[in-house]
């Protein structure tokens, strides 16, 4: 779980508190856990939205138009093979607010643009901006991270 | 569905199921979250009882005092005139005997007593005109419970009793008489609260020796056994059910503290912590507002401070001390600094300092004050919330070594900024020197609902403080 906040923390700071509130969240709610999924996923979910509530305080700067149509480089594997875990999630955590969450819950939780829009209380539109944007941040920083790592031969 | 791009699918084969161990400190921090969660349950639980159990109790005491006007507050009405033809001649002016008995069966059988004056007649009481005899004024509520006890007098009416009439007149001028008063030689009639009557019952004013009269009869006073005797010292809370209090204070204080921690390596440390810091009497005092509602009831608010001092004190029995000097010295061409040491000092330090805790709060408390006469009792229970929270002082660190803990000497700073909510009950007990004065004495405890350290240290230092509060109160309307 800890991943999965830090995925959505600005920092590892920021991820130990969201982790700590979730998991406070998780033992005063547990009567309230219907055994109708995993476990798991439930206290996934909780954290999730312990880290939405925690941004959403904090304004996010969401285009609503502008950038569905940018084109999307293509990535290397190898660029992102070269990198660890850690350093992937590093990457993440310096994605800027808003293009975090919505890359977070879309291409890694599975999140609908309509269910972001919803839980975030955002325009869907707003919500693919925020994909494309992160992805094509994301894609630029892999290009000149793959650049500047020494190959493994 | 969304069509993943190439970079989704592999962010997330790589992160989905990635698990990162979380940083030790989660979980004690976890548990003391969830272990001030309880407590704050706890606080509300109690604050949110003691509010409902406060406003039931003043709902219940308004609605008790607002049935008290009909009964110790009577208005007479003149009953309209009965016609002339009903007099008869003859007609008694007192009764012979106490009407107790008649007039209640009078009143169950729906008998108009002014259809039976004769019940009351004696032989002794000289004959009146009719129009005195039937005229009479009625009782709102109430039951009669007696009647004239000196039937003689009545029956005999001499120069030295007062005439019904002037009497009569001044209760309708006693403007501020809440109750009828009775002179009992003159036979009016006394009421009691205790039953009262659905229908205004008749007396014919010939039982109160009346003659004729065409004004209406505004108030009689009530039987003296109603009215609250208030004591010369003490302000009239009766007729003044709500006023505010102004409370200035001091006094004597004393702050238990307690340290706990999960960690059984610290244990140690928090025994030599106890075996250091010794605690001194203090002090606490304040000014408080308070509002009187419904006779007994008060909302108190104000500024509370509680001032007290730890002594620390730390031997180190294996003291070394080294004096050194710096030098600078030219050597080979360039400045160097040549450290020599001039002296070793082998002994035991003593140090000893006072540590100063100060604490402003905002009290809320909720009060019920109990009156006998001059003095009383009420109890306090609420809550408060800190403004300020001072600490300068020295302490034992987690490796043993005294530091200074006074924030900005950026040594340890384990103290928290402000304290948060803490609980407070009382009991005080007054006397009052003269009606809007009292002196009053008040025991109090407050319990500090969070810990003073913060929150991501292994311990938890909690204090709770007791003291007596010693104060003047002035009322105002």
């Amino acid at each position: 779980m800890y991943a999965v906040c830090l995925r959505y923390a600005r920092s590892s700071s920021d991820a130990a508190d969201i982790l700590q509130e979730g998991f406070v969240k998780v033992f005063t709610k547990l009567d309230q856990f219907q055994f109708q999924g995993s476990f798991e996923g439930w206290v996934r979910r909780i954290m999730i939205n312990t880290a939405l509530r925690t941004y959403q305080r904090q304004r996010f700067d969401y285009e609503t138009t502008g950038l569905e149509t940018l084109p999307e480089s293509p990535v290397e594997p190898d660029a992102l093979a070269a990198l660890s875990e850690a350093e992937l999630l590093r990457l993440i955590s310096r994605l800027p607010d808003g293009y975090r969450v919505v890359f977070n819950m879309v291409a890694i939780e599975g999140y609908s643009h309509a269910e972001v829009a919803d839980l975030l209380g955002i325009q869907e539109s707003t919500s693919r901006s925020q994909l494309t944007k992160a992805r094509r941040w994301l894609c630029d920083q892999l290009e000149t991270l793959h650049q500047t790592i020494p190959h493994k031969t | 569905m969304e069509h993943p791009s190439h970079i989704d699918d592999l962010m997330r084969q790589r992160l989905r199921q990635t698990e990162v161990p979380p940083p030790a400190f989660v979980w004690p921090n976890v548990e003391r979250a969830l272990r001030r969660r309880k407590r704050r349950f706890f606080f509300w639980f109690l604050t949110g009882s003691l509010t409902a159990g406060m406003l039931a109790v003043g709902l219940w005491a308004l609605w008790n005092q607002a049935e008290k006007p009909a009964t110790t507050r009577p208005v007479a009405h003149a009953e309209p005139a009965v016609p002339a033809s009903d007099a008869r001649p003859g007609t008694a002016t007192a009764p012979a005997h106490p009407v107790k008995s008649d007039m209640k069966s009078a009143r169950s059988t729906s008998e108009p007593a002014t259809t039976t004056p004769e019940k009351y007649a004696t032989t002794a009481a000289p004959a009146k005109p009719a129009a005195s005899a039937h005229r009479g004024y009625t009782l709102p509520a109430g039951k009669l419970v007696s009647a004239a006890k000196d039937a003689g007098k009545q029956s005999n009416p001499d120069a030295n009793q007062p005439r019904a009439q002037d009497r009569l007149a001044e209760a309708e001028t006693d403007a501020t008489s809440l109750a009828p008063t009775v002179d009992e030689g003159q036979g009016i009639a006394q009421l009691s609260k205790s039953e009262p009557s659905a229908t205004p019952l008749p007396i014919p004013l010939g039982l109160l020796n009346l003659p004729a009269r065409e004004t209406t009869l505004a108030a009689v006073k009530a039987p003296p056994t109603k009215t609250k005797r208030v004591p010369k010292k003490c302000y009239d809370f009766h007729a003044h059910p709500s006023a505010w209090l102004v409370d200035a204070y001091a006094g004597p204080s004393w702050a238990g503290k307690s340290l706990q921690t999960a960690d059984s390596e610290l244990q140690d440390y928090l025994l030599n912590r106890e075996r250091t810091e010794i605690r001194t009497w203090g002090y606490n005092a304040g000014v408080r507002a308070s509002y009187l509602f419904a006779g007994n009831f008060l909302l108190r608010t104000g500024l509370h401070l509680d001032h007290f001092e730890e002594q620390f004190e730390y031997i180190d029995p294996n003291f070394i001390q080294y004096n050194i000097t710096i030098t600078q010295k030219y050597v080979n061409g360039q400045w160097v600094s040549v450290t020599d040491t001039i002296g070793i000092l082998y002994g035991t330090n003593y140090l000893k300092s006072y540590n100063r805790f100060a604490m402003l709060d905002i009290p809320l408390q909720a009060a019920l004050e109990l009156r006998s006469g001059a003095t009383g009792v009420s109890l306090n229970l609420g809550g408060s919330v800190n403004l300020l929270f001072e600490k300068r002082g020295s302490m034992l660190d987690t490796t043993g070594k005294p530091v200074s803990f006074t924030p900005g000497s950026g040594q340890n700073e384990v103290f928290r900024t402000s304290l948060g909510m803490s609980l407070i009950g009382s009991i005080q007990w007054f006397y009052h020197l003269n009606p809007r004065t009292r002196v009053f004495v008040e025991p109090y405890y407050r319990h500090i609902l969070d810990p003073v350290t913060r929150p991501e240290l292994p311990y938890e230092q909690s204090y709770g403080v007791g003291g007596v509060r010693l104060g003047l109160t002035r009322i105002f309307d």
